[in-house]
């Protein structure tokens, strides 16, 4: 049964009309076509789909959309300014080689932002456990601790 | 995927009443962490889907002098950002701490999980070595079930369809008492344990006894078990590495662990009696004895 939501997305407040059994992946890759977040595992073990809602990084493959109702959601695709300039962690990625295929990216990206809005100085290990839900097929985890390491401190 | 109704109710009454009204294709949902994985997996097939995350006053923990109360719909990341829950019940936030991952620590809840009642469940052994109870609330009002009695096989629990589980009640174990939890998996983070043990220990005030002694452990049975041989090996013999080794070996009977993909259970007998030593020796560091910690201390 459908039913409009409104939330905020990557800045802007949007309502869209959304199924009971939706997830928030087919919400934002199908009607706001951020296709950014992409579906890996669909059952929240790989992070491929990670987003980031009232400041937490989450699976939204396994989020319920209706769950976004009111809320305030950050994709891949909010981290850039308007005229493109890249967030200091989406630099970070490119400049530490911390991209690879490039599928796990956003997930990593979004996970290390919540991180560090949270908590702007981390040690490695809480990278580690903010990264921990994040998997990486081309095994470059080296490279995205250094990135991450690297953003710390950096102003957006 | 049939599309289904999604209903956020703000009153525990509204709850119940969706839930008599929608039938019994109607499923609570709280973080969506289980629920949603079985859904897409076709484990479960709910014709709506009621959300408890908006009902008042299910979220956070409450300290009321000998208890603390824990809502159902508090999140584990809330139970790891509690530096007091790690100080005086170690072994619950050992559990947190090594469940899923960032992401779903961030949603899932600690009712969830208890509901979830899994055979690996990480937050169950710990709330059964510390005697916490489920606080109910159905048509026919409210009850109080210990944990003792609230699993009754793999992914089945006491609660009736309609019953909503509002908090756990955990008796504090007090300054003399500490408890530790491991979990025996392959990889660090997002897996399923192949065991995982709890302890909680209570010292004499000399110091020099084990007075009580609660051990649990996971993937051994149908459902998280209490063992009550080693528990009985344990109470009222000297804190010593000799009566730890004495306890793991009374380890018997009640465990029935299976052959599985992830491990023999030869394998998970074995270290049953392991982690038995690794669990209590943490406890017993945290008490300040001279104990070797089973990790890194937080």
């Amino acid at each position: 049964m459908k039913r409009t939501i409104e939330f905020e997305l990557n800045g802007q407040l949007v309502s869209a009309e959304v199924g009971g059994g939706q997830t928030l992946l087919e919400l934002l890759r199908q009607r706001f076509e951020l296709t950014g977040v992409k579906e890996g595992c669909g059952a929240g073990e790989c992070g491929a789909c990670t987003v980031i809602v009232d400041g937490r990084a989450l699976t939204a493959c396994i989020y319920p959309a209706m769950e976004a109702e009111g809320r305030s959601v950050t994709t891949i695709e909010g981290l850039a300014t308007a005229e493109g300039a890249l967030h200091p962690l989406q630099s970070a990625f490119v400049e530490h080689g911390a991209v690879q295929c490039g599928f796990c990216t956003p997930g990593n990206v979004l996970s290390a932002k919540a991180l560090l809005d949270q908590n702007p100085d981390p040690s490695e290990d809480e990278i580690r456990t903010a990264l921990e839900g994040n998997l990486c097929r081309c095994t470059g985890y080296q490279q995205i601790i250094e990135a991450v390491k690297a953003a710390a401190g950096r102003k957006p | 995927m049939k599309d289904i109704s999604y209903h956020k109710p703000i009153t525990l009454e509204e709850a119940l009443t969706l839930k008599r009204e929608l039938g019994p294709g109607a499923h609570y949902i709280s973080g969506g962490t289980d629920v949603m994985v079985l859904r897409r997996q076709r484990k479960l097939d709910p014709t709506a889907l009621i959300s408890l995350l908006h009902v008042g006053g299910l979220a956070g923990l409450r300290w009321e002098g000998e208890v603390l109360r824990l809502g159902a719909a508090t999140t584990l990341c809330d139970i790891l950002a509690d530096r007091g829950l790690h100080e005086r019940l170690p072994a619950l936030t050992d559990a947190v701490r090594v469940m899923g991952s960032t992401q779903m620590r961030n949603v899932a809840t600690m009712g969830g999980n208890v509901m979830s009642a899994a055979p690996s469940g990480d937050t169950l052994c710990p709330l059964l070595c510390l005697g916490a109870s489920c606080r109910l609330v159905g048509e026919e009002g409210e009850r109080l079930v210990p944990l003792d009695e609230f699993f009754v096989g793999p992914r089945q629990n006491a609660a009736r369809p309609e019953e909503i589980l509002t908090e756990l009640v955990v008796p504090l174990p007090g300054p003399r008492s500490s408890g530790a939890f491991i979990k025996l998996t392959r990889r660090a983070a997002l897996d399923l344990a192949l065991l995982n043990m709890a302890v909680q220990l209570w010292l004499s005030p000399d110091g020099a006894r084990l007075e009580k002694a609660r051990v649990a452990a996971g993937v051994v049975a149908p459902t998280p078990l209490r063992l009550c041989g080693a528990e009985e090996a344990l109470t009222g013999q000297p804190a010593t590495t000799a009566t730890l080794e004495r306890a793991a070996q009374a380890i018997g009977g009640e465990c029935s662990p299976r052959d599985s993909h992830r491990c023999s259970a030869w394998y998970r007998e074995e270290m049953l009696r392991v982690l038995l030593v690794r669990a209590a020796s943490t406890a017993l560091a945290r008490l300040g004895l001279d104990f070797a910690l089973s990790g890194p201390e937080i």
